[in-house]
């Protein structure tokens, strides 16, 4: 075909799938036929499609894979994921191009002599294996640390949670697993799984990204999702063009970003504040009897918080009290008491916000009329109050009843792509096993061990150190050895010099799977090359609970392996005895298609309990499912008969299936209906139940806390507040889009933004150089000024991608001691003009 | 050669315009338009160029977002024998 022709073909395939984009915004029935599926006209070009799903975010966009020759040569947006229906934000530009940086790592290097030096697969497992059978037997368990991923694969998640939970306690000579487990998703949502988990004993949200288009009413707490989540940004301004005079946005945070710039009303606080924001808004619901009543008596229950339970400021959290989670039942005439002394004059005098935006943010929010969804992310999450900040927001939506209903809920936005489906769900965190279940739970521990076929008391049952407690563990010598994966801590955690000094000073043993060479890689005694993303056959679970797949698409390069193989190689170098090996006991799947058998024995974890996950063929078929995916019959399932509520549930599947994009309401959740029928004393009207909080008679928690500030504010030595964060360009470490050219040349280096006023006062000119100095160190930055964000004055942001000044050597590993997620979005710095 | 298609986000109030000036821009061509939104296919020497163009067109007045469709870039991958 002639580049003319080819050119004609490639435009009118581009026109056909823009178009159909445009028309699946109007769809509003989740696998209604589209005009523009898998292929399309550029089919006659010669490219093969696969589905497969955005590396970058938690959106979990849906993205067409097309390859030509064995290469990638076209993406598109997935028409048929209803995550994001077809579109991709500008990242998408670039998703392949990851694949392909310079300075991919192709071969296992080992450390000799102080340098890494390349080295064959066989010694470097060999190395590994001889390593962990050391420390095992001579220090037990407890020496051995992994430091995962949100963006493992669930596959891969789950591989590494039984490595360390159920493998490595048939060498260890204290005879258990290990539970220093976690991802580095503990810096990214655990308050938002606290707070879940507390308020209704299951995490994750019960809405969907399809509440966008039916909601009239958007609350975003400190979360620029313009920039951070686009795709659900362009849905939720598609909504409001549709109907601008009813729709509304209120954009609450501490700088002015384009969310800012595009809401109807935006609050700008004192970082930390949210909480006193939160409580404001539940006094004004109840004083102006704004409260859902029947709501209030049929599904709530009322409860205080501790208080001043401290910042994990002390190695091993010494001033956190041990009652720090503590909840208390009350009344809701005490909750109201509580909530009554965040009047708008007090909160106002708190957060910096204005009286009468208050009183207009709490109208929208308390209107009995309107239907709102509130979304936030970091901004809540990373927050030593964070926890509790999460469950202010709950609270506000139970007193309404604005929850488990199309258009109205609460919505924790996630950082990474498998931050739910492989961190949460897996359960791949030091207190946790699958689907909910902790270590410290007999009965939970029982159920893994007889998945697992392995003796129950190889499950170790006492919390294992959850990630910042693992890394100071690094400085004392308690950790011996650790392997990270799909993740680069040597960049990402805060107060980070302590650590980095650590890894170089002390005995322990440090291994690095990972696609290039990263901070991390540069302190590891062995460096494991991986397969990424397409390269591997896989599958993310996204913040809406939806769990996708796809097939190995493209060829990594080198010796690159994935990190399943790694660790089974690893595993089946470790001797139980002459004839087994740990591989043997935890890794005993058919090789040929070990995926389907993984992916089934970790299925069956989910089954029958309302985090049913679909069966891996239908996974392989569809683009994204959401659980829980139930199915009608009992025989199917083999757990629960659904057959006698059926019926009454809408979005069921011909198949006998149906996905729950709104649980806990028996109009949707075959569970809640199931419940409802066996419990006629908790039926009520609205057909909605609390089915997993048995706990407490099947309520959902709301909270009395109070506002308490975090673990450093600014003072006269260091004046500002410090806020860190992401850029568009930018994913995380920028271990992947700084080795895009085209996102370095837009984004090449860190900054540090200030407010104009701030700048004028210090006479700092964009482009100055500033050393920004805080507690632990200083670093120098480039100023930026009317940049696309506006700090509020008295604070600076610094993005956190670059590797060569990173903004981590002087933030503060303070923490909250519910969820032990950092803060990095509050410290105190001062900055002088270089 | 590289050709990628977008949806364009506009504000109510500036849609005209917004299309007066992406029509005005030689490698783009409104291909489609709804409520308030206009599909364009783009024609680029690069992925770069394309991706400039987008945040260009992300920065004018009344556009609310950009998404991106779908990227064929063929030439970029492949070498010319192929």
């Amino acid at each position: 075909m002639g580049n003319v022709g080819r050119r004609d073909f490639l435009k009118t395939a581009a026109a056909s799938v823009a178009a159909a984009s445009l028309l699946a915004s109007c769809q509003t029935k989740e696998g209604e036929p589209l005009s523009q599926k898998m292929g399309g006209v550029e089919d006659q070009l010669g490219i093969e499609w696969d589905k497969s799903v955005c590396r970058f975010c938690g959106t979990g966009c849906g993205v067409l894979v097309g390859r030509k020759n064995g290469k990638i040569v076209a993406t598109k947006g997935d028409p048929e994921c209803w995550s994001n229906k077809g579109l991709n934000c500008i990242k998408g530009y670039f998703l392949s191009k990851i694949l392909y940086g310079r300075d991919r790592l192709t071969k296992p290097l080992i450390r000799k002599n102080g340098k890494l030096v390349e080295s064959t697969w066989d010694e470097a497992l060999d190395l590994i294996a001889s390593k962990y059978s050391e420390i095992l037997k001579t220090h037990g368990s407890d020496a051995v640390a992994m430091f995962g991923s949100g963006q493992w694969t669930i596959f891969e998640g789950y591989a590494a949670l039984k490595f360390m939970k159920a493998g490595l306690g048939f060498i260890a000579k204290d005879g258990v697993g290990s539970n220093h487990l976690d991802p580095n998703a503990r810096m990214c949502m655990a308050s938002a799984v606290a707070a879940f988990m507390r308020t209704f004993q299951s995490d994750e949200p019960m809405g969907s990204y399809e509440d966008i288009e039916h909601a009239d009413t958007f609350f975003t707490w400190g979360a620029n999702m313009a920039e951070m989540h686009p795709v659900l940004f362009s849905r939720i301004i598609d909504t409001k063009m549709k109907n601008p005079d009813r729709v509304k946005i209120i954009d609450l945070g501490t700088q002015y970003t384009r969310v800012s710039e595009e809401a109807d009303l935006y609050l700008e606080f004192q970082p930390q504040t949210d909480l006193a924001i939160a409580n404001y808004f539940a006094h004004y619901i109840i004083k102006n009897k704004r409260y859902d009543k029947q709501f209030v008596e049929d599904h709530l229950v009322f409860k205080k918080g501790e208080t001043n339970i401290g910042y994990g400021l002390k190695d091993g959290g010494a001033d956190i009290p041990k009652t720090a989670g503590k909840m208390e039942k009350i009344t809701f005439g005490e909750y109201k008491k509580f909530v009554a002394k965040y009047t708008a004059k007090h909160t106002s005098k708190i957060s910096g916000v204005p009286e009468d935006k208050l009183k207009q943010a709490a109208e929208f929010i308390s209107d009995p009329t309107r239907k709102v969804c509130s979304y936030w992310t970091m901004g809540f999450n990373q927050h030593t109050r964070g926890t509790w900040v999460n469950q202010l927001v709950y609270n506000i939506h139970l007193l309404t009843g604005k929850i488990s209903k199309p258009g109205m809920g609460p919505f924790s936005l996630t950082g990474q792509p498998s931050a739910c489906g492989t961190a949460r769900e897996v359960g791949t965190f030091v207190h946790r096993l699958p689907a909910d279940m902790v270590v410290k739970n007999e009965a939970h521990r029982k159920i893994a061990a007889d998945i697992w076929k392995i003796p129950v008391e190889k499950i170790n049952p006492k919390v294992g150190l959850h990630t910042i407690e693992m890394f100071r563990a690094t400085e004392t010598g308690r950790i011996k050895i650790l392997w990270t994966q799909v993740t680069n801590p040597y960049h990402s955690m805060p107060n980070l010099n302590r650590f980095t000094k650590a890894a170089k000073e002390q005995d322990i043993f440090i291994i690095a799977s990972d696609v290039y060479p990263t901070r991390t890689t540069e302190v590891a005694d062995v460096v494991l090359p991986s397969a990424m993303w397409v390269e591997k056959e896989g599958a993310y679970g996204n913040a809406e609970r939806r769990t996708q797949h796809w097939n190995k698409i493209a060829d990594s390069p080198g010796e690159a392996k994935t990190e399943i193989w790694q660790m089974y190689e690893v595993a089946k170098r470790l001797k139980v005895d002459e004839k087994t090996t740990v591989a043997d006991i935890i890794y005993n799947f058919n090789q040929d298609n070990y995926y389907e058998e993984l992916w089934e024995e970790y299925r069956s974890f989910t089954l029958g309990i309302g985090k049913d996950l679909a069966p891996y063929k239908v996974l392989r078929e569809k683009h994204g499912v959401v659980w829980p995916y139930v199915a009608r019959d009992k025989a199917v399932n083999g757990k629960i008969d659904f057959s006698d509520v059926w019926d009454d549930i809408e979005n069921t599947e011909p198949n006998g299936f149906t996905s729950v994009k709104w649980r806990y309401n028996s109009k949707y959740d075959p569970f809640a209906a199931r419940f409802i029928k066996d419990h006629p004393e908790r039926s009520f009207k609205d057909g909605i139940v609390f089915y997993k909080a048995k706990k407490n008679d099947y309520r959902a928690t709301v909270l009395a806390v109070p506002y308490e500030p975090p673990g450093e504010v600014p003072d006269k030595e260091y004046p500002f507040w410090l806020c860190t964060g992401r850029v568009l360009e930018h994913w995380h470490t920028g271990t992947m889009t700084m080795r895009v050219p085209e996102l370095r040349r837009v984004m090449p280096r860190a900054f540090v933004n200030f407010n104009p006023e701030d700048a004028k006062k210090y006479g700092i000119n964009r482009g100055d150089l500033v050393r920004v100095t805080s507690r632990r160190g200083s670093v120098v930055f480039p100023a930026d000024i009317n940049g696309r964000a506006i700090p509020q004055k008295g604070s600076v942001f610094i993005p956190f991608f670059d590797e060569s000044r990173m903004v981590n050597e002087i933030t503060l590993d303070q923490y909250d001691p519910i969820s032990k997620e950092p803060d990095y979005k509050k410290c105190a710095v001062k900055v002088e003009k270089v | 050669m590289v050709i990628s298609s977008w949806v364009i986000h506009s504000s109510e109030s500036l849609f005209d315009k917004i299309k007066t000036n992406l029509t005005a821009i030689p490698n783009i061509e409104i291909t489609d338009e709804q409520d308030f939104k206009l599909a364009a296919v783009i024609e680029t020497k690069s992925t770069a160029e394309a991706a400039d163009l987008a945040s260009h067109v992300r920065g004018m007045e009344g556009v609310n977002g950009l998404d991106i469709v779908s990227h064929f870039f063929e030439d970029e991958t492949l070498d010319k024998k192929e």
